[in-house]
């Protein structure tokens, strides 16, 4: 009988199979600039997504998506053939046209740019399209080209809750535009206006951020965190270098060299306003028994103060522009620029929108979502539908038995603690130990949001100078970020009404109530701010459920939550990765799925040496 | 350590290691080299089907890693300059080739990967005892770089093994030919290098002639784009699709 029911079974699921159309995948590219990412679409919901940086293990890596796509095929199980369509985040010929444009408008100062220019385009990216052909092996006519900052609008407003809204998108720069502004109804973008380079808010920022020893790209809210330790004294400055009126910005172009110059971008007036660049390396510590140190180290926090204010006034221009030009109730941003979370905050508290969204890979890498998206709404005419919240965990996942072969492998200890897992991962964090955390598949966008994460009490403020310097191996005045019980969020921050649909991907900062501030001191930022993520069980059932024995024991909801890697290098994706950070640092325990790893007692993993 | 090769190695490391604030570019260029090491000896522990050896390579990926803490602590410390330290840190690793695409132990397989890492630790490890012999290098780099040998000569030894057990296992041919791919790849590998550097040189002079030559009347026509908001071009707006058709404008590059 049993049998019987089981072949029924078998043939009512190949019949529903051939009556059943075939899925609709499209896949969405971006790459060739920073944070290359490829997302796979079915039926217009995304179905994973992944940015190249966490298999090749190079931060930021802006090469093709190779190996995230060839991660996405296999997890849908179907080959490049069965893709309807191929959707590349820009448009390469219109870019190209804007370097040349800017090398001839520039002529003889753009010099030094051209060579090396010309040499990566007529070498590579001109040819994008056969690139993609072979890369991908997808037939020609089904390969698409959105644009930069359609993509960004795209992938914000498809994603937001909202069926209406106006959308603005900032970044360094796409094709010509640096600034957009949209206007999205339904499954409708339509495009309003833009402001086009070299005048960009994100190089702006960018310049900034080299200026003060950080990484271009990577080092950005390196600047926002720094700038809370400063005074915007440079603000006579800052206004002659951006210069905002009317709702709009330009940039003075005698202090910035980024459309002339392939590796620098600003010129001598620049210095004379703000001195001599800082080395990556120099010390910024505001709290030296060196004067000079001190002295260089408040010159740098007043130098970021000054250019996130600078920053943050333009954006309000802009917003306020966005409202008056297509009035909503709900505002989309997207773009580099919008992963500021300090702006995202007085955008939200000040700005004319009732609702702001953000969407949490708001970067380069989420243009292939948009792309995608695009694709699916705009290209195909697909119309949008009611969907769930937006989920993150859109990465690679491994299963148990693998992760234990690894472990074996390794000769890591390891235990099973399946039954009561949230209270023994709650009683390690009650205990200060400092965990690692690998669940499910990887988070999508720059930020953990609990799925290869470390964790920690928030409780003293030690905690953070220990994650810092032992675990993280980053500089002292980065904070870290609280994770809450959703259900709690109010009881210890200050979340303006416009921001509440953003606390679960990390992206604005909100004021921590000042009745508990003292309770979470290592999480409270020296302005006392939080760039806080909210967890429930729509979101994260496991982590909400491990916060939730932790308040059982402390009375706390809140934990530290900080991306699972250290630092120079991307989030970790496999278990080996993940053992690998986790053995290189000092931190307490692992919990990869239910298994749970102590750290090898010896000092160093692999001494005395083994077995030859 | 063959003579020839000692007498290269003495006489590219005298020149180069005498210039002026070289010695903490090379240092830094150690650092990504071992970083670039860390992550083929990571992708080898989660690739191998020999799962004994995935400890060893675990265990290689976090030497490597240490190292190139090492040398970046050292490149600091002797000065590297704000924008060589940039271009160094941002596109060293996939410059050389050595990250990016496929990693080593995907292109190599097994035998001739362990065949690489025994090969480049050997070399390293002989290079290292030019630096030492020839005093090149500052009292504090020469100290850390004595640990970082202990090291590479672990990595030389058990990789070896690894190769002897091959040639046990009867294998001695195939192990034979996968060193001497090894050693012809890395000079042609150096050879394209050195062709790369050439023709970098000649496309920018050729480029630079462009420039002034073809690029300057044109400045005569152009304007850089104007401040403020202007009308979206292109994309799918109204006016492009009216002008094409909408899956064609959404094929087009431009």
């Amino acid at each position: 009988m049993l049998v019987l029911e089981s072949q029924r079974d078998t043939l009512q699921n190949t019949l529903s199979l051939v009556d059943r159309p075939m899925p609709c995948w499209i896949l969405g590219i971006s790459a060739l600039y920073h944070d290359s990412a490829a997302v796979l679409l079915k039926d217009g919901v995304v179905f994973a997504a992944a940015q190249e940086e966490r298999f090749t293990r190079i931060k930021n890596d802006l090469s093709m998506p190779i190996r995230a796509t060839a991660w996405l095929l296999e997890h849908a199980g179907i080959s490049p053939s069965e893709l309807e369509a191929l959707v590349f985040y820009e448009k390469p010929l219109r870019k190209f046209e804007r370097i040349l444009s800017t090398s001839v408008a520039y002529f003889p100062y753009s010099w030094r740019l051209f060579s090396p220019q010309m040499r990566a385009w007529l070498g590579d990216k001109l040819w994008l399209r056969d690139k993609l052909i072979s890369q991908f092996a997808v037939p020609k006519d089904r390969i698409f080209f959105s644009e930069h900052h359609l993509s960004h609008a795209a992938s914000a407003f498809y994603c937001s809750p909202h069926q209406d809204a106006t959308i603005l998108t900032v970044d360094g720069v796409g094709e010509w535009a640096t600034t957009a502004l949209w206007s999205g109804s339904g499954a409708d973008i339509t495009p309003v206006s833009e402001i086009r380079y070299p005048h960009s808010l994100g190089l702006f920022y960018s310049a900034i951020t080299a200026h003060l020893g950080f990484v271009v790209n990577n080092g950005e809210y390196k600047v926002m965190g720094m700038a809370s330790f400063g005074e915007p004294r440079f603000m006579a400055e800052m206004n002659q270098l951006l210069i905002v009126k009317d709702g709009r910005f330009e940039l003075d172009l005698r202090y910035f060299c980024h459309h002339l110059h392939p590796r620098r971008a600003t010129t001598r007036h620049f210095e004379t306003f703000f001195g001599v660049p800082r080395h990556p390396s120099e010390p910024f510590d505001l709290d030296s028994d060196d004067p000079q140190i001190v002295s260089r180290s408040q010159l740098f926090a007043d130098i970021a103060a000054s250019a996130q204010l600078a920053l943050e006034e333009a954006l309000m221009a802009l917003v306020h522009h966005a409202h008056q030009t297509c009035p909503s109730t709900a505002l989309c941003l997207a773009g580099g620029v919008a992963l500021n979370a300090v702006a995202n905050q007085r955008i939200a508290t000040e700005g004319p929108f009732e609702h702001v969204w953000v969407q949490p890979a708001a970067g380069d890498a989420g243009g292939a979502l948009g792309a995608a998206l695009w694709g699916w709404h705009m290209v195909m005419g697909n119309p949008r539908t009611a969907e769930p919240a937006f989920q993150v965990s859109l990465g690679r996942s491994w299963s148990a038995s693998k992760v234990a072969d690894y472990l074996e492998d390794f000769r890591l200890p390891f235990t099973d603690v399946t039954e009561n897992f949230s209270e023994t991962v709650a009683a390690d964090l009650a205990a200060g130990k400092i965990i690692a955390w690998m669940q499910d598949g990887f988070e999508w966008g720059p930020r953990a949001l609990g799925y290869r994460s470390i964790l920690a009490d928030p409780r003293s403020a030690e905690m953070k100078d220990r994650i810092n310097r032992s675990v993280k191996f980053r500089e002292p005045f980065r904070p870290f970020a609280p994770v809450v019980l959703a259900s709690a969020i109010d009881d210890w921050f200050e979340v303006p009404p416009a921001a509440r649909n953003m606390t679960p991907y990390m992206v604005c900062t909100v004021n921590v109530r000042s009745e508990v501030i003292d309770k979470i001191p290592a999480v409270t930022h020296i302005d006392g701010t939080a760039r806080v993520q909210s967890v429930s069980d729509e979101h994260n059932p496991l982590l909400s459920k491990v916060i939730e024995a932790f308040a059982a024991l402390t009375g706390v909801p809140v934990l530290i939550n900080t991306s699972f890697n250290v630092k120079g290098d991307p989030i970790v994706n496999s278990p080996v990765d993940a053992v690998a950070t986790f053995l290189q640092s000092e931190m307490d325990c692992m919990y990869i799925g239910n298994l749970r790893v102590e750290q090898p007692k010896r000092q160093r993993y692999h001494s005395p040496r083994i077995d030859g | 350590m063959g003579r020839l090769r000692q007498f290269y190695l003495t006489c590219v490391s005298e020149v180069s290691w005498r210039i002026p604030n070289r010695p903490a570019k090379f240092l830094a260029q150690f650092s990504q080299a071992e970083r670039g090491s860390a992550y083929d000896m990571l992708a080898a522990a989660e690739l191998t089907d020999r799962r004994e050896l995935r400890r060893k390579y675990l265990e290689h990926a976090l030497d490597e890693t240490a190292h190139s803490k090492i040398f970046r602590e050292r490149a600091n410390a002797l000065g590297i300059g704000r924008e060589e330290s940039a271009i160094i840190d941002i596109g060293y690793l996939s410059d050389h080739g050595i990250i990016g695409g496929e990693t080593l132990f995907e292109r190599f397989g097994e035998l001739k990967f362990l065949a690489f890492v025994h090969i480049a630790e050997k070399q390293a490890l002989e290079q290292f005892m030019v630096y030492k012999s020839r005093d090149l290098l500052d009292p504090e780099t020469q100290v850390r770089l004595d640990g970082i040998r202990k090291d590479e000569l672990f990595h030389m030894t058990y990789s070896g093994a690894e190769l002897e057990h091959y040639r046990k296992n009867g294998l001695d041919s195939e192990v034979d030919k996968a060193i001497r791919q090894v050693h012809r790849d890395r000079w042609k590998e150096k050879w394209l290098r050195f062709s790369q550097h050439i023709g970098h040189f000649v496309s920018s002079l050729w480029l630079l002639l462009i420039y002034a030559l073809l690029i300057a009347p044109f400045r005569l026509l152009a304007r850089p784009e104007g401040v403020g908001w202007h009308q979206s071009k292109g994309g799918l707006s109204p006016d492009h699709v009216a002008k094409n058709n909408k899956l064609i404008a959404a094929r087009m590059q431009s």
